[in-house]
């Protein structure tokens, strides 16, 4: 919402020159190696998830390596200890089973390649989806049969923002249970600066067609996560630093350098078959 | 150290005074004479004393001399020098008026004295934009801009083509004095700064100073750009019309009162949105512009000025729009206490704001912020005596900052109304200089400025227990001041220096020194900054910059004056320049004061500038070698980097040549060094399939060298005095070999063109933007 000001002038300029753009290859330095954690404990009973890798070079394809034999766990402050033990499927992913306490502060401590790397997040609360709806975006349909065949359908978001704490969301949107989010360059996510206490029908993120299942959840966030998510949408969709802020590697909460995000978050989810009544 | 300079000052004065009794004064003004307009930096030369003064930015002009004969010659370039011969044996008044020179003239008539200004000039770091050259050089899409002509002068880099940011000297784009009329313009772009809000039809004058900034001025680190608009011919009614490609003007300007009053009042809008309608397409874009200026001159002694100016960018998109502008009023009036005391008494209003507004029944909002400015103050030039000119004045300056407000458009609106807190500031300076000429061969300006700054109620300050916290902002208290009440107060003192020492005839050594601070600060982290910046002032946890710059200069003529050149090094040093935290978020931030990062700046260079004033090729060519490093505490892990816009080199060329009476070719060619760029070096995968850049620091890489080559063809309308109406054509190609170059650079995950993303979506790739391929444009003007 707030970088709206900078993807409009950037897009003005940008769309206009779109034949002049070309891919150009640079002789890079190499990255020096970075940890990569990715560390999600909510407030459901699940096998809570922490991944932990490191970065390649700019121009490396393929998966970024998943680092084996780390020494994973976390604590919350009513004195409980779980340790995370590795998927035998997955290389790299940490598990534990568990149900994360609205209230609670967890924290995370990964022994990984003679590194510590430690983070603390309390989990927030986060109000439920009272219900979805879904409605025909009539500019979007060009015949009759769009109705059935096109992706032509919003989906329909109905919730309360409490207005006395401070509250910090992501947005997750699944169709058909695939999550949607433009092959990893969409970031659904938002503060409660000026939204006021009354979401009536805001419309998520892509267009369905008819008898689609359509899933949303609502994550609250500490703020950090806030920030990462932010400053991975400017990191994404950056457009060089010329009209929007040169780029920079993201902000986190997890200490000694490691790049990525312990996320502590309560989950509500709601689903829908769009176009039935 | 004030007190002493005033006591030097004084008793340099004393004694003057006590020779002085004997003395005349000549003072008058100096003005075209087919339409009245003041002639500004004309040259007013006693050959029996071999030295002379020059007319102040409103013609005026005021010389004390023993009484005698003199032969005093009246010269300003492009016009033929007047000569005429008094006997002084009391004050005189001498209002002369200068015939321009045609191109007719030029090739027969050798004028026995040309200028020589830059070399005489008590000037260093100066570069006067000449806007009948900008008018015949090449034009983007038609449009001549003053600005593009000063992104190209010795020591000012640009962040690369269509922007009208430009950077002096190692400063940033926002560290300019850009004053229209003497009110200070806060953006000067249009359409994202393809033009900039200066319409050439209505220029006078424009000086860019990029050291020796006069005593007068003070506010910003690295520049004045100083634009004076056209008074309004005070002869006869006329005025000119142009089209071009995307814009259209017209001016007109006349007598109120045969040469005691006049007008000038001019508009421009662009009209792509008006074209594409004709095709059916729908480019909801636009720009316009007013300005309107009325001057009296009811007698020698008092003239007054009223100008102001209005511009606005309109850009209406699917569901809503954006609009920005800039308004300006300026009250001047002169007034001459004596024959020897000039007085300009100013007020001058400027007002800059933004908005955006989203239509729409859930996420409908209105979006605005503004800051608005209002100045008095008084400048006055006292002409002690053909060796001391004293200047001392006063300015005041009230601001208000509204850095956004958010209202809800409609009741189900998931928004609610939230305003940041307005700042108010006041800013007090008084000034006292002298330029002195203590030899034939040296002369010197110096000066004192007391700049006082403060940041006033009402206003609540919050106080933070680490205020560079932009990850967790702890606020410790939070105090409300009342109305008026001082906040926070900056005091500082900027003195000024310039010292020239003539070598012979054709060449000067000039020397300058100058301190400046800058107290309100341009919200951007961005390279370029876009008109939804906002301002800011000076406050707890935003200290003042600073700047101290040091140059030397060598400069010369050849060939009686035909050719000059000039040679200048300069370093500065900056203190306190602003910055801002990576990622930080500039826009609706309650806690901005968290994001800001102050560090310093060095930055030194080597400016070379040629120009051939006359002759049927004429233009200047310039080169610029510099560096600027920053080291900012928290950006760049603490480290120096370059500077967004530091480049090594540039070079420009800017020619005509007349090929004939009519006909005339303009080129203009631009080499720059690549700008700075920060690329990443690594990548890695986070959460649902995101495939992030890690960055190993900023502006590591830079971009390939910037060049191209415009062209333009002008011809003029068949001359005849019998016709009411002159006409003149232009054609300008831009970019004549079709250069791609480069605009930006980004990363993204590797995709098609249709976006898709290519194979399996762990390829990145570097895309390189371009902003123009080779470019037509034309323009049709009519004068009358």
């Amino acid at each position: 919402m707030k970088n709206i000001l900078i993807y409009i002038a950037a897009s003005f300029i940008l769309a206009s020159c779109s034949n002049l753009e070309k891919t150009i290859e640079l002789d890079l330095e190499q990255a020096e190696q970075v940890i990569v954690i990715d560390g999600l404990i909510t407030n459901e009973l699940r096998k809570q998830r922490i991944v932990v890798g490191q970065n390649v070079d700019f121009y490396t394809t393929g998966e970024t390596p998943r680092l084996s034999g780390a020494a994973v766990s976390v604590t919350d402050d009513a004195g409980n200890t779980f340790q995370f033990e590795e998927d035998p499927d997955n290389e790299g992913v940490y598990l534990s089973e568990f149900q994360g306490i609205e209230g609670r502060t967890y924290s995370m401590k990964v022994e990984v390649k003679g590194g510590i790397y430690e983070a603390t997040e309390t989990l927030n609360p986060v109000s439920p989806i009272d219900s979805l709806g879904w409605e025909v975006d009539f500019d979007e349909v060009e015949n009759e049969t769009d109705l059935d065949t096109a992706y032509v359908y919003d989906v329909l978001i109905y919730t309360k923002e409490p207005q006395d704490t401070k509250d910090y969301y992501l947005f997750k949107f699944y169709e058909n249970g695939v999550i949607q989010n433009d092959d990893g360059r969409d970031i659904f996510y938002a503060d409660d600066e000026y939204i006021g206490e009354n979401i009536d029908g805001i419309t998520g993120g892509y267009y369905h067609k008819k008898e689609d299942s359509v899933t949303v959840e609502m994550y609250s966030m500490a703020r950090s996560g806030f920030l990462f998510y932010q400053d991975m949408d400017l990191n994404l969709n950056n457009d060089g630093g010329l009209f929007g802020p040169i780029p920079a590697n993201l902000r986190n909460n997890i200490s000694n350098g490691a790049l990525g995000l312990f996320q502590v978050s309560s989950v509500s989810r709601e689903s829908i078959i769009i176009g039935v009544e | 150290m004030l007190r002493t300079l005033i006591q030097v000052i004084i008793f340099l004065g004393l004694t003057n005074i006590a020779f002085s009794q004997d003395k005349h004064t000549i003072s008058g003004y100096l003005k075209d004479v087919n339409n009245a307009e003041e002639l500004i930096g004309a040259t007013i030369f006693i050959k029996e004393i071999k030295n002379g003064v020059v007319t102040n930015p409103y013609g005026f002009y005021s010389i004390t001399l023993p009484p005698g004969d003199y032969t005093i010659s009246f010269s300003y370039i492009g016009y033929q020098t007047q000569s005429t011969n008094i006997n002084l044996s009391e004050d005189i008044s001498i209002n002369m008026e200068l015939q321009e020179e045609s191109t007719e003239l030029l090739e027969v008539v050798v004028t026995a004295e040309e200028e020589d200004h830059y070399v005489k000039d008590l000037s260093i770091g100066r570069s006067e934009i000449n806007i009948k050259e900008v008018k015949q050089l090449p034009a983007l899409f038609g449009e001549p801009d003053i600005i593009k002509a000063v992104q190209m002068q010795p020591g000012v880099l640009t962040a690369g083509e269509g922007t009208s940011a430009f950077f002096v000297r190692g400063g940033s784009s926002d560290q300019n004095l850009i004053l229209l009329d003497e009110a200070p313009v806060y953006d000067p772009s249009h359409f994202f700064g393809l033009f900039s809000v200066f319409n050439a039809d209505v220029i006078k004058s424009s000086d860019l100073y990029r050291g020796g900034i006069p005593v007068q001025y003070g506010g910003r680190l690295s520049s004045m750009l100083d634009v004076r608009t056209k008074d309004g011919n005070a002869k006869q009614l006329g005025g000119s019309a142009s089209i071009g490609s995307l814009a259209s003007k017209i001016m007109l300007e006349g007598p109120i009162a045969k040469e005691k009053s006049s007008f000038m009042i001019s508009g421009r809008r662009s009209y792509i949105d008006v074209m594409a309608k004709l095709f059916n397409e729908d480019i909801p874009v636009y720009y316009y512009d007013l300005n309107a200026k009325v001057n009296w001159k009811p007698n020698n002694k008092d003239r007054f000025f009223v100008s102001a100016y209005l511009g606005r960018d309109v850009l209406r998109f699917d569901g809503g729009g954006i609009d920005w502008g800039n308004k300006t009023t300026t009250f001047r009036w002169n007034h001459l206490f004596s024959e020897r005391m000039f007085s300009n008494l100013t007020v001058a209003y400027s007002d800059f704001d933004y908005g955006l507004n989203i239509d729409d029944p859930l996420e409908g909002l209105d979006w605005t912020a503004n800051m608005q400015e209002l100045t008095l103050k008084n400048d006055v030039s006292y002409f002690l005596n053909p060796k001391n000119e004293l200047s001392f004045g006063f300015q005041v300056t009230g601001r208000r900052f509204s850095p956004g407000k958010i209202t809800p458009t409609g009741s189900r609106s998931i928004f609610k109304t939230i305003e940041l807190e307005k700042m108010y500031a006041m800013d007090y300076a008084a000034y006292i200089g002298n330029t002195q000429r203590l030899s034939e061969k040296l002369s010197l300006q110096y000066g004192l400025r007391f700049a006082m700054f403060q940041h006033i109620g009402p206003g609540t300050v919050r106080y933070y227990e680490d205020p560079q916290d932009n990850l967790d902002p702890q606020i410790t208290s939070i105090k409300y001041h009342k109305k008026y009440k001082p906040i926070k107060t900056y005091a500082n003192l900027e003195p000024r220096f310039l010292a020239r020492y003539t070598l012979d005839e054709q060449s000067s050594l000039k020397a300058s020194y100058q301190r400046m601070f800058q107290y309100v600060h341009l919200i951007a982290n961005s390279t370029v900054p876009i008109p939804f910046n906002t301002w800011a002032p000076s406050s707890e946890y935003l200290r003042p910059q600073r700047a101290d710059q040091v140059a030397l200069g060598y400069f010369r003529n050849f060939k009686s004056n035909e050719y000059e050149f000039s040679g200048e090094i300069y370093y500065k040093d900056m203190l306190d320049v602003t910055d801002f935290a990576d990622n930080a978020q500039v826009f609706f931030n309650e806690n901005l004061s968290t994001e800001y990062r102050q560090g310093e700046s060095d930055s030194y260079g080597l400016e070379i500038s040629l120009r051939k004033n006359e002759g049927k090729l004429t233009g200047f060519l310039s080169y610029t070698f510099s560096k600027t490093e920053r080291r900012v505490p928290d950006v760049n892990d603490s480290q120096v980097f370059l500077a967004n816009y530091d480049r090594r080199n540039a070079f420009n060329i800017a020619a005509t040549y007349q090929l004939t009476d009519r006909k005339s070719i303009g080129g203009t060619f631009t080499y720059t060094t690549g700008r700075p760029i920060t690329i990443p070096t690594g990548r890695y995968e986070y959460g649902d399939g995101f495939n992030l850049d890690y960055y190993s620091g900023r502006n590591g890489y830079k971009m390939v060298d910037f060049h191209r080559l415009d062209l333009s063809y002008n011809i003029e309308g068949k001359k005849n005095d019998l016709r009411k109406f002159k006409t003149s054509q232009s054609i300008s190609i831009y970019n004549v070999y079709n250069r791609r170059n480069p605009f930006t650079v980004y990363s993204r995950t590797k995709q098609d063109k249709e976006g898709e993303i290519i194979g399996d979506g762990t390829e990145k790739e570097l895309r390189q933007v371009s902003l123009f391929p080779i470019l037509m444009s034309y323009s049709f003007q009519i004068r009358f």
